[in-house]
């Protein structure tokens, strides 16, 4: 299909930056996110699922902030931006996409709910 | 900063202020050779938009995202009593239809964890804090007019939603 980025949404990590470190900004195209909406607007939405795409250092960064929890920064066509995170002890699965005609993977990564059932 | 102030004004389709028939600025553009090719070095959204339902990380997220529901086949060699029935029921293996006319409704049973939570304290004001997990059946009802309703050990005595009602 064509015009994938008409469909596409981004995923936003940021760090702030610290005594002894800089603060990174990573945003990484984003083709399918689950989240349920929080009731009040100081808290992060529950994101059941996403799965974004990008280079190495990026997925990689993304997957540790998985597993310490952090929040991230959702949006996408005609969804507003929305802070969600997949709650303590969530994991990611990444694997490599290889496109033709192009030197590198592209790493896939996967962050699904680690209690997908219940919901608020 | 300035490609992240175009990335941002990019991504803000609805803010961005409609191009004008006439232009307010003309730059002269020099001429280049005539065989400038030019190349996208970002990611090919389109191709790996048609790669990723292939790919290996959502096969292994599926296992917890689309778990195949339990299935069983077969004719019991005895009539089923109602504690059979009960235990089947519990274990979500009898899901499905059930009821005529109003009555008509999906139940779905599923097996949750909950945590009993027990504080004592003894003569020397020490607090002892125990957990203790154990599993519980929850029934979810959908009725065939709307009412929605959820049984478990918490509220066994739960009430339908109405009709129009959020479940």
């Amino acid at each position: 299909m064509q015009n994938a980025h008409l469909r596409m949404g981004w995923l936003e990590f940021t760090t702030p930056p610290g005594r002894n470190s800089t603060g990174i900004l990573i945003t990484l195209p984003m083709d399918r996110v689950i989240v349920e909406p929080a009731g009040d607007r100081d808290t992060a939405a529950r994101c059941h699922m996403f799965s974004v795409v990008g280079g190495d250092q990026d997925v990689a960064a993304v997957a540790a902030a998985v597993a310490e929890g952090a929040r991230f920064t959702t949006e996408g066509p005609d969804v507003p931006r929305i802070v969600v995170t997949l709650g303590e002890n969530a994991r990611a699965f990444r694997s490599s996409v290889t496109i033709p005609g192009r030197k590198h993977a592209v790493r896939h990564l996967v962050g699904p709910d680690p209690v997908p059932g219940p919901t608020r | 900063m300035v490609h992240e102030l175009f990335f941002n004004a990019g991504r803000n389709y609805a803010r961005l202020s409609p191009l004008l028939d006439q232009p307010d600025r003309i730059y002269s553009v020099p001429p280049s050779s005539p065989n400038v090719r030019l190349t996208y070095r970002g990611l090919p959204l389109d191709v790996l938009e048609d790669l990723l339902p292939s790919s290996r990380a959502y096969r292994q997220a599926g296992r917890i995202l689309f778990a195949p529901q339990v299935q069983v086949h077969g004719r019991p060699l005895t009539p089923l009593h109602a504690g059979h029935v009960g235990i089947l029921s519990c274990s979500g293996l009898l899901n499905g239809i059930f009821g005529t006319g109003e009555a008509r409704h999906v139940a779905c049973w599923e097996t949750g964890k909950v945590v009993d939570r027990f504080e004592e304290t003894d003569d020397q004001e020490v607090t002892t804090i125990r957990e203790r997990e154990r599993f519980t059946q929850r029934l979810t009802l959908v009725f065939a007019n709307g009412r929605t309703a959820v049984l478990s050990e918490e509220d066994p005595d739960a009430k339908c939603t109405p009709e129009d009602g959020v479940a």
